[in-house]
């Protein structure tokens, strides 16, 4: 038997005795009838929270020297875990341009700070009227610190009145909604 | 007469002391604890660890049991807000070798079997499938943890 054989056979034992070990973790001596190990059992939750956004706001503008109200709009917020009891979340929107997307390139339309909304009617937050902009989050509803769903109801978005609009059809505006956990 | 009483005492000693010679039970064992990661706290979160022993020297028809105790009611959090039960880790047993496991609910006041092995078995594993139940409401998002005991017993 040459000495190469025989170091390839120590190699591979070897390899697979250090294949065995790491299959499993930090093996322990026990002697005798009975021992016991100290272990920990850890889970980790992280920041959450199920939402449920309307998806659209509808403006049926009928008469343009009055302003226009969308149907009442609801949002439920549900298993809210935040990293402590004093976190609340936070639910704002703002849009994404300055002002609406007119039916015809160029044509007068609204501006994003032409839609305002009301507080809302809230359960487990506290619901902010508030104006659309193009520039910036304006808050919708805080949820009260340490509840594990909220919900608003009546939540009405306004655009006012703009005689200048001249041209019919779909005029949109494209909104983004920010949930996020505010405290310490 | 004196000398021969205490030759006599010296020699029942040594003769006894052959007789309680015992060997003690040996045995390695592998004893990992469960790590769970909640993404949705409305569901179960699983996870699945190795419970394995190996080099086990131990008397004719003996055999190896590991069981499991919660040191604490509940798990700990920094950062307080509600509890949860230790009940609410359970587990159940797969792919078990040389051993057959018990599914069970992890317990503060006794020591619930996760792994008996077979008789004169030297080594074998089994795979435990924890489960954390779902969340309830106020349970505050941070890392969680349970201090519990494995006892390693040669029955």
């Amino acid at each position: 038997m040459s000495s190469r054989f025989v170091t390839i056979v120590l190699m591979s034992v070897l390899i697979a005795l250090m294949l065995q070990n790491a299959a499993f973790g930090v093996w322990f001596d026990v002697t005798g009838s009975s021992q016991s190990f100290g272990s920990v059992a850890t889970f980790n939750l992280s920041e959450q929270c199920v939402i449920e956004l309307p998806s659209s706001v509808t403006f049926v503008v009928t008469n343009l020297s009055t302003s226009t109200s969308a149907p009442a709009v609801s949002i439920d917020i549900s298993n809210i875990a935040l990293a402590s009891a004093t976190k609340q979340l936070k639910l704002s929107v703002r849009a994404n341009s300055a002002e609406f997307t007119p039916p015809t390139p160029g044509a007068t339309t609204w501006e994003a700070a032409d839609v305002t909304w009301n507080a809302g009617v809230c359960s487990g937050a506290e619901g902010s009227s508030g104006t659309m902009s193009g520039s910036g989050f304006n808050t919708v509803a805080t949820v009260t610190a340490g509840e594990a769903s909220a919900s608003t109801a009546g939540l009405v978005f306004t655009l006012d009145a703009k005689s200048s609009v001249k041209r019919s059809g779909n005029h949109t505006l494209t909104i983004t909604w920010k949930v996020e956990a505010i405290g310490a | 007469m004196r000398v021969a009483t205490y030759i006599l005492v010296a020699a029942a000693v040594l003769v006894s002391l052959a007789v309680v010679e015992t060997r003690a039970d040996s045995v390695q064992v592998d004893i990992v604890g469960p790590t769970f990661n909640y993404t949705d706290l409305a569901s179960t979160s699983s996870c699945t660890t190795t419970l394995a022993f190996r080099n086990a020297d131990l008397g004719p028809g003996r055999r190896v049991r590991i069981s499991v105790r919660a040191a604490a009611i509940n798990f700990s959090c920094a950062n307080g807000g509600v509890n949860v039960p230790c009940s609410n880790v359970s587990w159940t047993t797969s792919g078990a070798v040389n051993c057959s496991g018990s599914s069970g609910t992890m317990d503060s006041l006794s020591y619930i079997t996760v792994l008996t092995g077979n008789a004169d078995a030297t080594s074998g594993s089994v795979d435990v499938n924890w489960n954390l139940d779902p969340l309830t409401a106020g349970v505050v998002a941070y890392s969680h943890t349970l201090s519990f005991t494995y006892l390693v017993e040669i029955i």
